[in-house]
């Protein structure tokens, strides 16, 4: 029998992986097809999402997460704070802190992005960060493009690296709040 | 030993999978509970108990193989610990001494 699709991906992204395979795999169990299953279905999927977000939120992968965002965001701005002087030697003084500041929210950007994008494709977590890692680089050369001769070749690398980089860290971050099925 | 207090819906899963035995897991649970009181139970706040229980050393767990029927996905099977049964007790205890006596009418 073929669940509906739209609430086994709702129930999926809210779920914590330890709990996601399991409680789907109930869910399958009890859907039986027609009209009044498929009701009861969105019932248990809409029933579900508090729960699964309260969940989500106690998990130490949610404070691992958190930590790990905050620590970033003490990385990158102490990474602005050294790059902007050095940037200054290559760079004319205002360009150099524009394109620091943008490095700095590029990886900032990259690495909420990695989080958010893990967690809402479930099925194939590191595959979606590839995904959105290789469009943010694209994006960074596009705008590099756009605003052509600023900048070094060597600096321009960094900022096309460091966004999809984070988008992948955020990903690996987001994997190691998984959790074992066994006790 | 000072133990948690259980929450209503904490008591009711520990003694659905205290009932149940072997075969307690996520779906189980829930229809057991569900038959019980006569109310709608969603799947994920079973989960979320049952976490919540584990966390707590009242429930354990252990992955199993899952059938056709549930497209393969894995059974997630849980077991009441010792301290889980202490604490069933000590709450189920608690609260008949606090009953006892008063006039409810016909409960049974």
């Amino acid at each position: 029998m073929n669940s509906p699709r739209l609430a086994r991906w709702i129930l999926a992204a809210f779920l914590p992986r330890c709990v996601r395979e399991a409680a789907i795999g109930d869910l399958e169990e009890g859907y039986a097809g027609g009209s009044r299953t498929r009701l009861w279905y969105w019932r248990q999927v809409g029933g579900s999402i508090l729960p699964a977000i309260q969940m989500r939120w106690k998990s130490p992968g949610v404070l691992r997460i958190g930590a790990a965002a905050v620590s970033s965001y003490l990385v990158v701005a102490a990474l602005v704070a050294v790059l902007i002087p050095l940037a200054g030697a290559f760079l004319p003084k205002w360009d150099a802190i524009l394109w620091t500041v943008r490095l700095g929210g590029d990886m900032l950007a990259g690495l909420i992005g990695g989080v958010v994008v893990s967690v809402m494709v479930p099925m194939a977590p590191r595959r979606a960060a590839g995904i959105f890692a290789v469009f943010l680089g694209l994006l960074s050369v596009l705008s590099a493009w756009a605003e052509p001769g600023t900048m070094t070749v060597s600096y321009l690398a960094f900022l096309i690296l460091a966004g999809p980089g984070c988008v992948m860290l955020g990903s690996l971050i987001c994997g190691a709040g998984k959790r074992s099925g066994t006790s | 030993m000072t133990r948690e207090f259980l929450g209503s819906f904490e008591q009711l899963v520990l003694a659905a999978l205290a009932r149940l035995g072997d075969d307690a897991y996520g779906m189980s649970v829930r229809t057991e509970i569900s038959e019980r009181t006569e109310r709608e139970i969603a799947i994920g706040a079973v989960y979320a108990t049952l976490e919540r229980l584990e966390t707590k050393g009242y429930a354990c767990s252990h992955s199993g193989q899952g059938g056709p029927e549930r497209e393969g996905k894995v059974k997630r099977y849980y077991e009441i610990t010792r301290a889980g049964r202490d604490a069933l007790r000590d709450s189920v205890r608690q609260l008949n001494s606090l009953v006892l006596g008063l006039n409810l009418g016909n409960i049974t």
